[in-house]
Parts: C-alpha cells; structure tokens; sequence
C-alpha cells in the first residue's frame, strides 16, 4: 500500500476526517470490506481532488491584471490605485480631507495628511504564523485628495513585493488608522514581515483603531460595531452586491488552485469600500466625540474615556448630560467630591427610590458625618441590607444618639 | 518474633531500616527470593570552573555550594565545548545545578536565553522555585518565568521578550510557541540552551510526538540563525544517549557516572507463599505488601508504596486508612497520590510528604518523576512495574544521603512478577531497558508536518523526518491544506492544527468526574479518555482517596461523569472483549504446522459489563452491564495460525484447541513483553478467527469460550471454519514500532513461553504460567496446561503430538 493509502486507513481508524485512499488494502484471510459509512465518506471526499468541478478556463495574471485596472509591479503582485474626488461621497458622508483631530483621546493632534489607514484580506481568521495576507489596501491624503493603494499578489512569490512597496508608500506615515487593526490586521503584519524577512513599518507606527472609537461610543446603544453596522448607521450605506468579507479567502484560494479570477474583483471592491469607510468615518467619529449628543452616543462611557485622558473638564460636561443609573451614580460620585451636597443628595434620594442601595448607603454617610443627623443616618441605614455592615453602623449610630442597646435584629 | 539482630557495629544495629530487614529475613525468609545490597556510596567532587562568573560563584557560595560534584563539572565542560549532553542521575544528585550553572553563566555574561521543558507543568514550577532562590542569592537578576497554560494573557509578553529563561513543557511549546515564533523572535534570536527533563518520559506515543516538536524547534531555531545546545536530564535506562540523540536527531555527549553520595540500599524480591498447591494459587501481592507496610509504618518508617492501577491505589489506601486513620480526631497518617487527582490536591500530599507530617504514601507511576516529596526509607512495589527501568525509578524513591533505604518488591501471581521472582538473577544482573521511540510514526509525523507547515513553507529539498517528505507534503496538497508554488510548501487553509493534535495520546477529551451530591456540582478528577470507558461506566465504583463515588450517569459526548458518595463494601472491575480483523499482512513466515505473520489490524473492544467485587474477602458478588460505544483502534500485530489439519489431528475437541490457545496467549504477551522490552500494557493479546467473525475469551468457569461479533457465545464445534490466531498488538492507535521487533523474535517468544509453562510448577495451569484455571482438572476432563503446550509445541514445528486424550 503507498503511503498515501496507509495515511487515509490510518486516520480514518483514529477518527480523523478520512482522505482519499487509492488501493483498498488486501486481506490474507478475507476480503475487506469495510463499512458502508466509510465507503461512502471515501467518494464524498474524493470528488473534489480527483474530479474537480468544471471551472472557467485558467485566467493568466496578465489577464486578471487587465481586467482589475492593475499594474504588475513585480511577479506575483498587482498594485491597483484609486484617487477619491474630494467632493465624493460615501453613503452620505463626505469624503473630503478631514481637519486636524482634536477630540479622539489617542489621536490629539493628529494631521490626517500624516495618516495611513489600513485593511487587509487574508486566508482566515485562525492566527498564527499560517494565515497570509493576499491583498493589502492602505489610503493616505495626496494633495488633499484620498488615494487609495491595493496591492495584491497573485502567488506566495509576489508577497515580499507587496510588504515593501506598501512599506515604502507610507515611510513617512505618523500613525495608523485601521477597523480592528491593533487585534488583527498588524499582528498579522508584522508575522507576514518576520517571515518575509522585510521590516515592519506599521507596528511601529502610533495607532488609532477606529472599532474601539466605536465600541465606546456605540456599544450599549448599537445590537454590534461591525463595519456594516457603522454605515448604516452614521453614512446611511447599504453595500448592494458586497462579497462577504468571511468569503473572500475561498475567492482568493479558487485563483490559486484553478486560475479562476472570478470573485477576485468583489474582493478587491471590498477591500476598497472597508477602507473608504475608514476615511469617511475619522471626521465623523471626530465630530461624535465633539458633539455625542447629537450622535445619541455613549455619554458615560465617553466621559470615562476623557477622565481617563486626564481630561477633568470634559469629564464632568460629558457626565452631567449622561442618563441612566449608572451614570446618576457617578454624577452624584462627582458632586459629593466636589462639596455640592444638596445636588448629589437630590440625587441619591431619587435612587434610593428605585432601591439603588449604593444611593442608600451614601445618605446614611452623609447624614451621619456630613449632616450629623444621627436619627435622619439611622433611618437610611436600617434600609440597608442585612449583614455585619448594616449591624456595624447601626450600632455606632445608636452610640452616638445617647447609648442604649442596639435595635434587636429583625 | 524474629531472631534479635546481632551486628557489631551498635550504629548499624540500632539503624531501624536494617532491623526491619533482619526481621523479616527471620520471620519471612522462604518468600525472601532474591536479595541485593548496594553498599553506600561516598561523593565525588570537583572544583568550581574557573571561568565561573563571579556573581555566580558569590550565589553558590550563598546557598552553600563551594565545589561540584564530579558529574556536575563534567556537564560544564562538555556544555561549554558546544556539545549536546545527556546526563544520568539518580534522585537527589543535584541534577538541576548540571543545566542552572551554564544557563545562568550565559545569561549573565552573553544575555543568552534558555528555555527548559518539563514533562508536566507541576515540575516546571518546582524549577522555577529552585531557579528563583539561587538568583535571589546572588542578587543576579536573572529573569526566569513560567509560559503554560496557566500564564494570563497580559503576562505573556513580557515573557516573550524579557524572559531570559523560559520554563514550559512540551504540550506549550507545541501549541502556545512555535505556531506564534513571529512573537517570540527576540527570543529564539538569542536562544543559546534548551533544557529536557525527565527525558525518559519521552518515550512511546509522548516520545515520538515530543521529537517531532523538537524537529520542529530546530526548524524555526534554523530560522531565526540560532543553534541551542540541549541539555538533558535521564533517569537510569540502557540508552538515555541513544534516545537523546533519537530525540534530537543529533550526536549527544552522556554523563552517566553521578558523583553524589548515596546511602546504602537494600533490595529484596518477595513471592506471596502459595495458599492452593492444587491450582497453584498464592497469597496475593496486595496483602503482602499491605502487611509490609504496616510493619514498616509501625517500625517508624517512612514508607512509599507503588501499586500498577489506579484502582489498586485506592484499595490498598483504603486498607492502610482502616488500620492507621481509623481515628477522625488525629492527623492523617496516609494518603494516596495519582493521576486524575486535581492539581490542588496532589501539591497538598506532596507538601505534606516534604514536611513528614505523612508516613505512608500509596502512588502510581504518578510519583515516578521527580516531584519534590523529601527522602523516603522504605519503597514497597506492589507488583512488577513491568520495566526494569521504573523499577529503579521508584526504588529511587527511598533512600538518604546518609541513611539506609530498603526496597521490596513483591511480586504478584503474573507470569512476569513469577519469572523474575523465582530468576532473581535476571532481575538483579538485568540492564535497564532501551526506551523506544518512533518519531515516523505515520500519524503522529504527518500531524506535526502539518503543523511545521503552518510555521514555516516548507521548501524542496528540506528534510524533516524519515519517509518521503515531498510525498506527505503532496497529500497535504491534496487534501487542501497546503499549496505546491516553485520551489515551496505553502499553508493556505484557515485552521491552527497544532489546537487539533494531542502530544499526549492520540484520542482527545478528558473525562471530567463531577460530584452532583446536593445540587451543587463540583470537579472531583479528571480521567484521560482512554482510561474513560473502563473506569466511568454508570454504576463504577470510582474511588478518590479510598472515598468510594458511584457514577450514576455518564454523558459519553459531554465526557463527563455524575457521581455520588457511597457506602458500599465493594469495587468493580470492568470485563472488555476485543476483537480483530486482519487488514493487511506485511510479511509472514511458515514453519511446518504454523504461519506467523505481521500487519495491519482493526481492533474492536467492547466494554461489556463489569463485576462487583468485595473488599477483603475480594469474592465476586455480581456483576452489571455497560452500555458504551465500542473503542475502535488500528494498529500493527503478529499472528500466530496453526494448519486446521494438524489441529484436527492435535486435538478431539476444538474446545481443547481453543483453552490451548488462550493459555499460549496469556504466556506469550507476557514473554513478549519482556522479549520486546515493552510494557505489558504497550501489547495487547487477543484470539480470533482473524476476521472479526468470531473471538475467545476465558468465560467465568474459566473455559474458553466463542463469541460471535455481537458477543454472543458460539459453539465451536458448530462453526464452519475453525482457524484460530493468536494475535500479539501494539496497544496504539496506528502502532508505535513494537511488532517489528515482536516479529524478528517470533520464534523466541513462543519458546520462552512454552519454558516458562513446562517449567511452571503447577499442575494443570495457574496465573502464573497459562492464566487462572478456576475449575479443576477433573471438571474438565483434560488438562489445559498441556493442550497449552500441545499448541505452543505446534507453533514451534515440533512433530505433532500423539492425540490428546481426555
């Protein structure tokens, strides 16, 4: 039996997913017959590799590069690029240069003519050192128009062309802007150019990934942050036609097996609509950390987000239009470290209401050694929940108002 | 009482380990067949190397370290010239110090990094403890961090970069490190030593898996321009450079002469005294070696005892508890440690061990390895570990620098316990065994150039392993997972394999045991999958420190079992029935009656039901069926097949035929075991008709009987065709390499076996030679000992025998 045949017996037997076995062994002593499953996995998993569907007749790269409005730029890799008028738009927002950003707290200062944006198709979602990028899109402001750059490679080979050229376009970059970049596109980069032995220029370039912009300001209010669910959202884009980004390895892996190109454009018009995306979302998520209510966005989370910048002033403006709960909570927080006690016990008594009892406990401080009211202290924490803390306090407080035994439990 | 010991030196007469000795030599002396005094032994040393940082000789200094053992310097010259080095020690000698000392001089003086592997995580973090202290001696800010499972996510890159030693183990190294080295650059960059402990662990299925990782560690060593120099650690086999070099597939140095003092040992082989001349029957090896251990215990001695299951474990704790734990109030004065126990639990024992607060310990191999649990005096084995090597090992287990230690091994009614016992000369004059490893292993070598794919493109020409690259390769082309381009390999499908292949086994999924008493459910242990089906049935007994549970439901898909405390008086035992179907024969050979042969076969066990067996009295006082999947696995065998002529004229009756061979089964595996140095369990028996249509197993009367492929019984003189085989199987799903050899020694091991048998001294066949024969000679009406040896004679060409008579 070639190694082959002993491999399909051998894995079938340890449970794997069997594989395609040319000659069924022999036996000595009896014709093997084997079960009926089996055979029958057996010709279910031989028909892709010995009898591949009929495909489209072999595309050569030329052709692909042809049809793509792509320049060869070394073997194996096609670079195609766009110049996005400043007067165009996407969905319905514009896609002219943005100002200078102001309000994202990783990004102050930042010139988008100094940005690359970024996004990547790969082979899969696995990680590791196994999955490639097959194309690479990467946009920057040229004289104050958005140029978009893709390079695609058409064979393993082009890849180390792609990593440097795309390395060289944004030699002069200060930071990057990507859609899940920090957790995905660049580590996944800087593996692709380890092992292409190039140097990385994007890992080491400061980072704004527009999904944790998102997620702070949407995601309690939003059933997702993904892409699609932004442009619906905030540009009014519904892509009509749009190859599935989970399809696109499948797309890119039917040209390297078969030369079929087919789906090769959706995927390079995906790549190039994510990062459109990219540019028409940095102004808009910029005037959403602006104005966030005007957005509906996440006022609590953005203000967190602004204290955690060391940004005290807009902390408070942001938190003090926050609703809800939680938020109260904290806006009392704030007021009772700022000494304005009667706001914060306002407050407080409208959560007490609703049986917040953090809102409970915080009266029963502050009548106890703000006011010190022990009678008023000690009405608000026999509310409290019973337990060591509750009989603790209880019985300071009974000390305080003149003596006397604590009230018996219950 | 025994006769006073009278020694000349008073220090030795009062030192209590040699009055036990004296004791049960006086007492006991017929069971006593064997004995063997290795005499103290005093240290050798060396000077501290020349070259030796300073802040490291201030560190030893520190610690109390002035000079070397002679082994330990000789590790330090080898590492230093750049050689790969192997060296052999006991327990105790100091064998961390052998790799610490040049791994610590290249971090101080070269910022080189190291990375050691230890076979279990638990060890690891015993290491690192060590490496910690001599780094706090000598203020050397050395950094050494644990990478496991256990390392939280934010930790693991400061691990990666600044980590100049990095402690993990092979299963991390596998599926946490090499899939990711773009991560770890820096630190295979600058990797100047890789440390492998325990290195005799690595043999087997684990074995063939851990060179494959370690092909792929130099791969991507290669890749990134380094060349580390492996240092290994062995306990005491034949071949630790051969297996080091196997590992590596490179030359190795050995250092095998440890330095360090050692106390003197005394070895002692006991046979149980024969309670039942008639079927030949003995004491059994559990009561012996509880009352050993009583007699130890009570002597003041630390005692460690090993039994062969897990199960036996918890019996003879159980048995211990009931004679020193018997009082709620007081200190435990036993515990059992084994595998399955949680992590918690088994730190708990050892520390207890480090701090003598037990006296009496009963482990599996579990404590094998070198676990820190302090110096013990007594070592009982209950039972034949089954390799000469872990018999060392575990004997290892006893002994003080300065102390005497005795060891016991005692053996039970296996053919193999019962030959080693009554030729204590083989024992005792025997080498260590040849751990085996088949790192070509089909399977396991194509699960690992998948994985060595994902890491890196293979290109032409390189090698990895020893059948035909390009060819798994163009299978892996085939099956989608990589694609050919010029000159390379490439990986394109979206999946991490390295997450799909198990070092450990090649079946996946532990069983968890889950504790549902009152609502709440709790995780008692873990059972490893192929353990699973024989010990987690619904209405097994599953015991955790002599604590019976019984499982009241097993979800098979979930891989869990529900369990409950119970008060019952018995354990169980599960009954398995295997059958095999010859898939491929490879070679064969004839003799004048008999063919041998070697292939392929598919295995079938059925876990049929089980017996509820008593404690003490240990009478079987029911048994319950099980409903599980049947446990299927391929593998290669040799076959043994007798013409049907020369049966008919051997034999009147096929029943006959049939105990002969079920008799010659039972020696053979034995024998073979040995004659193959394998583990009895490495090989698996079985006798069948070859094709799955019929096999035999000993019945409850202990006849013979024939099973059909649904498992009910046949009559033999009903079938058809009646060609038995006797099949020998390497107990491995895909094999590990042992029919090979099994098949060059065919003719040996039916020959040994037919001396073992004739010379057994019994009268119609006992445990000891052909299997137990529960009924008599005269029940029967024949012997099967001698139908045994008709088909045994018949297997060696030997003229056929007159017709056996009844």
């Amino acid at each position: 039996m070639g190694l082959k045949g002993r491999l399909g017996v051998l894995r079938q037997q340890a449970g794997a997913v069997p594989s395609p076995t040319t000659d069924a062994p022999p036996s000595p002593t009896a014709a093997v017959g084997g079960t009926a499953g089996l055979a029958e996995r057996l010709s279910r998993l031989r028909a892709p590799g010995t009898a591949p569907a009929p495909r489209r007749p072999r595309e050569g790269e030329a052709e692909l590069a042809a049809r793509l409005g792509a320049e060869p730029i070394a073997p194996g890799c096609l670079l195609i690029e766009r110049r996005i008028p400043a007067l165009g738009r996407h969905g319905h927002a514009p896609l002219a240069a943005p100002p200078t950003l102001h309000q994202l707290p990783e990004a102050q200062g930042w010139r988008p003519a100094e940005l690359v944006l970024l996004d990547t198709e790969t082979t899969g979602l696995a990680g590791g050192s196994g999955t490639t990028v097959f194309l690479l899109g990467l946009a920057r402001l040229v004289a104050g128009e958005w140029v978009t750059r893709q390079w695609l490679i058409t064979r393993f080979a082009g890849e180390r062309a792609m990593l440097a050229a795309a390395g060289a376009w944004c030699a002069e970059a200060q930071g990057g802007v990507s859609y899940n970049g920090r957790s995905f596109d660049l580590p996944l980069l800087a593996a692709r150019c380890r092992l292409a032995g190039v140097a990385d220029p994007f890992s080491c370039l400061p980072q704004l990934d527009l999904l944790h912009t998102t997620r702070r300001a949407f995601a309690s209010r939003w059933p997702d942050c993904r892409l699609g669910t932004v442009e619906r959202q905030l540009m009014g884009l519904r892509r009509s036609g749009d190859l599935p980004g989970s399809e696109a390895p499948a797309a890119w892996l039917d040209w390297l097996h078969a030369g079929d190109g087919g789906r090769l454009a959706e995927v390079v018009q995906h790549n190039h609509l994510d990062l459109l995306s990219l540019a028409a979302l940095l102004p808009l998520m910029e005037q959403i950390y602006a104005d966030p209510v005007a957005y509906g966005a996440d006022l609590l989370t953005l203000a967190r987000i602004q204290r955690r910048a060391g940004h005290e002033q807009r902390y408070r403006e942001l938190l003090l239009r926050a609703e809800g709960r939680t938020a109260q909570l904290e806006q009392a927080r704030l007021l009772r470290r700022q000494g304005e006690w009667e706001a914060a016990c306002r407050l407080w008594r409208q959560l007490a209401a609703q049986g917040e009892l953090e809102a409970v406990e915080a009266l029963a401080k502050y009548y106890e050694h703000v006011a010190k009211a022990p009678a008023a202290a000690q009405q608000w924490a026999e509310r409290l929940p019973a337990g060591p803390a509750r009989d603790h306090r209880l019985l300071r407080l009974q000390r305080k108002r003149g003596g006397g035994r604590a009230p018996a439990a219950g | 009482m025994g006769v006073p010991v009278v020694d000349s030196d008073p220090s030795q007469a009062e030192d209590p380990v040699r009055q036990l000795v004296a004791r049960l030599k006086g007492k006991y002396g017929a069971r006593i067949t064997g004995e063997l005094l290795v005499a103290a032994r005093a240290g050798r040393y060396a000077e501290l190397p020349a070259g030796l940082e300073p802040r490291l000789v201030q560190a030893l200094r520190g610690r109390g370290i002035g000079r070397l053992y002679s082994h330990q310097r000789e590790v330090w010259e080898a590492v230093s010239a750049g050689r790969h080095t192997v060296v052999v020690t006991p327990t105790a000698s100091g064998k961390t110090l052998c790799y610490n000392l040049p791994v610590l001089q290249g971090a101080l003086t070269q910022r080189a990094k190291a990375l050691y592997l230890f076979p279990t995580k638990a060890l690891a973090q015993d290491q690192v403890a060590e490496l910690l202290e001599l780094n706090q001696a000598g203020e050397l800010g050395v950094r050494a961090f644990t990478f496991d499972g256990d390392t939280p996510g934010d930790a693991r890159k400061a691990v990666r970069t600044r980590g100049d030693i990095v402690v993990s183990n092979p299963d991390m190294l596998h599926q946490g490190i090499l899939p990711h080295h773009t991560k770890w650059a820096q630190f295979f960059e600058a990797l100047r030593y890789v440390v492998i402990d325990e290195l005799h662990t690595y043999r087997g299925v684990f074995g063939a898996h851990v060179a494959n990782v370690l092909r792929r560690l130099q791969r991507i060593c290669r890749f990134y321009g380094s060349e580390p120099t492996f240092i290994l650690c062995s306990a005491t086999i034949a071949n630790p450079q051969e297996l080091a070099e196997r590992l590596l597939e490179q030359p190795v140095v050995a250092v095998a002469e440890s330095g360090a003092p050692s106390g003197e040992k005394q070895l002692l082989l006991w046979n149980p005294p024969v309670i039942n001349p008639d079927l030949g029957i003995r004491a059994s090896a559990r009561s012996q070696t509880t009352r050993l251990a009583r007699l130890a215990v009570k002597s003041g001695l630390k005692t460690i005892l090993f039994a062969r299951s897990r199960l036996m474990v918890e019996v003879l704790t159980k048995y211990l508890k009931d004679v020193f734990d018997r009082d709620p109030r007081r200190p435990e004065r036993v515990a059992a440690y084994r595998g399955g126990y949680l992590p918690g639990e088994r730190r708990a024992v050892e520390r207890r061990l480090r701090g003598g607060d037990l006296d009496c310990v009963i482990a599996t191999s579990a404590l094998e390895l070198g676990v820190d649990i302090g110096a013990l005096d007594v070592c009982l084995l209950n039972g034949y570990p089954g390799t000469v090597a872990a018999t060392w090992q575990r004997l290892g287990r006893a002994g003080r620098r300065q102390r005497s230690a005795l060891g016991v091994l005692v053996a039970s009614s296996e053919p193999l316990d019962q030959y080693l016992v009554r030729h204590p000369e083989f024992f005792l004059g025997a080498s260590p065994e040849h751990a085996r490893i088949d790192p070509d292993q089909l399977l396991i070598l194509l699960d690992h150039v998948r994985c060595a794919a994902f890491e890196l493109p293979f290109r032409v020409g390189e090698r990895f392993g020893r059948e035909a690259l390009a060819e798994l390769l163009d299978y892996l082309v085939e099956e989608r997972v990589l694609h050919r381009e010029g000159d390379s390999w490439h990986w394109i499908a979206d999946s991490y394999p390295a997450n799909s292949v198990s070092l450990r086994s090649v079946a996946e999924g532990n069983f968890l045991v889950v504790d549902c008493d009152e609502g709440r459910q709790t995780v008692l242990a873990e059972v490893d999958f192929s353990s699973a089906p024989m010990t987690l049935y619904e209405g097994a007994i599953y015991m955790i420190q002599a604590v019976p549970y019984q499982v009241e439901r097993l979800d098979w898909v979930g891989r869990k079992a529900y369990v409950r405390r119970t008060r019952v008086d018995y354990y169980t035992d599960a009954i398995d029935y295997t059958r095999l179907k010859v898939l491929e024969a490879f070679e064969q050979a004839a003799g004048a009656h008999a063919e041998a042969r070697r292939g392929e076969v598919h295995l079938v066990r059925r876990i049929a039901g089980y017996k509820k067996i008593r404690y003490y009295s240990h009478e079987n006082i029911g048994y319950g069926n099980i409903q599980l999947p049947d446990q299927e696995m391929h593998t290669t065998a040799v076959w043994w097949q007798l013409a049907p002529a020369a049966l008919e004229r051997a034999f009147r009756q096929r029943q006959q035929a049939l105990d002969g061979f079920l008799g010659a089964a039972y020696a053979m595996h034995h024998v073979a075991a040995l004659r193959t140095l394998a583990e009895p369990h490495d090989l698996g028996r079985a006798v069948g008709d070859g094709d799955a249509q019929w096999f035999a197993t000993v019945g409850s009367d202990g006849r013979g009987q024939l099973r059909g492929a649904e498992g009910g019984e046949l009559d033999p003189e009903q079938e058809s065709r009646f060609k038995p085989a006797l099949f020998l199987y390497d107990n491995y799903p895909g094999g590990i390499g042992l029919s090979a050899p099994l098949y060059d020694q065919r003719q040996a091991v039916v020959a040994d076996a037919r001396a073992l048998v004739a010379a057994c001294g019994c009268r119609y066949g006992c445990p000891s030679c052909i299997g137990p024969i529960l009924a008599s000679d005269e029940q029967r009406g024949y012997s099967p000992k001698l139908a045994t040896l008709v088909v045994l004679d018949l297997l060696l060409g030997g003229p056929l025998p007159p017709l056996t008579e009844v």
